[in-house]
């Protein structure tokens, strides 16, 4: 369980003024949860996704993992936090390839050995049937080729797999927490990918990983069917449990989201 | 006619020996440019420090082996400094380089005893068998022709040259290989997975810097001195090789996406420059203009490459 109390975080805009991009945010998500965060752009999303994964520190509030007492640094916590951003090159490697990044998620939190070989025979293989039960065997032939050679909409298809597949990747780690955090995983993506990416998500979703998904897009919510999370001005304003969605809770959420002005 | 062939001959194998002797330096800048994404300037105080340590164990009775790895050893310590001052004080890639580079210029003169240059042309060097295979070879074979031609040094030359790429492909094929190539795409994304970039620049910074140390030792070798000044323009010399060296096989249509390929483009590039320069300098330019022509040439390379692009390091 993750029990986030008050979170606050302001930014300094370009003009010195302050904009407060979560302004006393709570929320709890439980393990195994599969949580959609919606709400008009500015709203915070991607703020909270990366106070979740470290990479900022909030102003205050509290954040607890499972049942330690600590409350932050994620960094100190035996907390594996997969996160693929809004922008999936910006925690990428351009030139490299697909292979050499599935490498970095196998070396993942050890030390690189510069007597062991990176790109083995071996490993290109295990790679290659790894992403073959994901049901991806175009990127299992693309495994020697640079991200940057590969079309936006595979590239993310490629790093949310790559996300999801760490704990395979890594056996050796004793995480008590596995959180898999997507900002818009599917926002560039056709219809095919959007359907493969979303069938990857429930598949993550059914092996028990705890994921927290930001989109604009009600349809992904509810062919997820999972709990939606709306913010407003970086607070929560409507917490929908998966349980409650029906037909008619899209056009509720299209109205609940539209009637929210957005900030820059 | 036969002039003509004696004078390729020559420019080929004064061009070739040069390239062989500069060949860590282009090593230097694949690892420290196409790697790390870092311009490092310390190889011009490293690239000479590797001489002057060179020269002073050579002098004093060393074996040459042992110059050439101390020569290595202290390069790195140059990269380390460079890293160092990078990483703890936040200065720029740039100007650490520049730093360094400042500080090794007076060290460079107090190693070798305060001189400003140190012949070891006398004391016998990594070279000295080779030359006299060399002259014996010319006594038996061609003593008539007005002609001098390298062929035991080359191979010297060139088997130290192939220990650096082996060791080089070695490092670049490795897992460090690997964190080290990510840190120079996206320095960011290597420290949101928790690794310490610092740390590792560091590492490469005094891999790349044992390359222009190694290399500085058998230009003084095969130079017969050692002097403060050499280091001036070295890193335009490594550049010019890697950016002519990509060029070159993205022209021929060879891919580049291996260590291997990446450093043999290097070390062709450099050789293909250096042998540009011979026949520059056969065609009656002055010494002194060679600088001018090493920088002017890397323009004209950067000028007609096909596509302009940043260089690739992917492999
Ligand atoms: N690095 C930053 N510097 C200044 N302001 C920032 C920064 N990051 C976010 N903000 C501000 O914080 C607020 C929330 O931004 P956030 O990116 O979390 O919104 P979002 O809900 O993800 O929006 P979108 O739907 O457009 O992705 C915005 O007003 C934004 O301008
Ligand atoms: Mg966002």
């Amino acid at each position: 369980m993750i029990q986030i109390t008050d979170l606050r975080k302001t930014f300094s805009g370009q003009d010195g003024r302050a904009v407060a991009a979560l302004d006393g945010l709570s929320l709890t998500i439980n393990k195994g949860d599969l949580a959609v965060l919606m709400g008009p752009n500015g709203s915070g999303k991607t703020t909270l996704l990366r106070i979740l994964d470290g990479q900022l520190l909030p102003d205050a509030g509290r954040i607890v993992w499972g049942n330690s007492a600590a409350s932050l640094p994620v960094s100190r916590l035996k907390v594996s936090v997969a996160h693929v951003p809004q922008d999936p090159s910006a925690l990428a490697f351009p030139e490299m390839t697909l292979a050499e990044h599935l490498l970095w998620e196998e070396l993942n939190g050890r030390m690189p050995r510069f007597w062991r070989r990176g790109i083995t025979a071996r490993r290109l293989e295990k790679y290659r049937m790894l992403l073959e039960s994901y049901g991806v065997p175009a990127l299992a032939e693309a495994l020697p080729r640079p991200l940057n050679t590969l079309s936006a909409g595979w590239r993310q298809i490629f790093l949310v797999l790559v996300s999801a597949m760490r704990s395979e990747l890594s056996r050796d780690r004793d995480a008590s927490f596995d959180l898999l955090l997507l900002d818009e995983p599917t926002s560039a993506l056709d219809a095919e990918n959007s359907r493969l990416c979303l069938e990857l998500i429930k598949r993550l979703h059914g092996e028990g990983r705890t994921i927290v998904l930001a989109t604009h897009d009600p349809e992904v919510a509810l062919s997820l069917r999972a709990r939606i999370c709306i913010l407003r001005s970086g607070r929560l304003v409507a917490d929908i449990p998966a349980a409650e969605l029906r037909e008619d809770t899209l056009p509720r959420i299209r109205a609940l989201i539209a009637g929210l002005e957005a900030t820059l | 006619m036969a002039d003509l062939l004696l004078a390729i001959l020559g420019v080929l194998d004064s061009g070739v020996m040069q390239g062989l002797v500069f060949a860590g330096l282009a090593l230097s800048v694949v690892i420290s440019l196409l790697v790390l994404d870092f311009p490092d300037l310390s190889i011009e105080g490293t690239f000479p420090l590797g001489a002057a340590v060179a020269a002073v164990l050579l002098t004093s009775g060393e074996p040459p082996v042992v110059a050439l790895v101390a020569a290595g050893v202290a390069g790195a310590c140059g990269g380390l400094l460079t890293g160092a001052v990078h990483v703890r004080f936040g200065m720029s890639k740039l100007l650490s380089g520049i730093c360094t580079a400042a500080i090794f210029y007076t060290l460079n003169m107090w190693i070798m005893g305060g001189r400003g240059n140190l012949p070891v042309l006398d004391v016998g060097s990594y070279f000295t068998w080779a030359e006299a295979l060399d002259a014996s070879l010319k006594q038996r074979w061609y003593s008539s022709l007005n002609a001098f031609f390298h062929p035991a040094s080359i191979l010297a030359g060139l088997l130290v040259v192939i220990l650096l790429k082996g060791a080089s492909d070695f490092l670049l094929g490795s897992e460090l290989g690997v964190v080290l190539r990510g840190i120079g795409q996206n320095e960011v994304a290597v420290r949101q997975r928790g690794r310490r970039t610092g740390v590792y620049k560091v590492v490469g910074l005094a891999l790349s810097n044992a390359y222009a140390g190694i290399a500085g030792a058998v230009a003084a070798q095969y130079q017969g001195f050692s002097d403060v000044n050499m280091g001036i323009g070295v890193l335009v010399l490594g550049l010019a090789g890697v950016i002519l060296g990509q060029e070159l096989f993205a022209r021929l249509g060879i891919s580049l996406a291996s260590p291997q390929a990446t450093t043999l483009a290097a070390l062709v590039g450099v050789t293909l420059h250096q042998v540009i320069l011979a026949a520059a300098l056969r065609a009656g330019t002055p010494p002194t203009s060679l600088r001018l022509l090493a920088g002017v040439s890397l323009v004209a390379v950067m000028a007609l490459r096909r596509r302009r692009r940043a260089l690739t390091f992917s492999w």
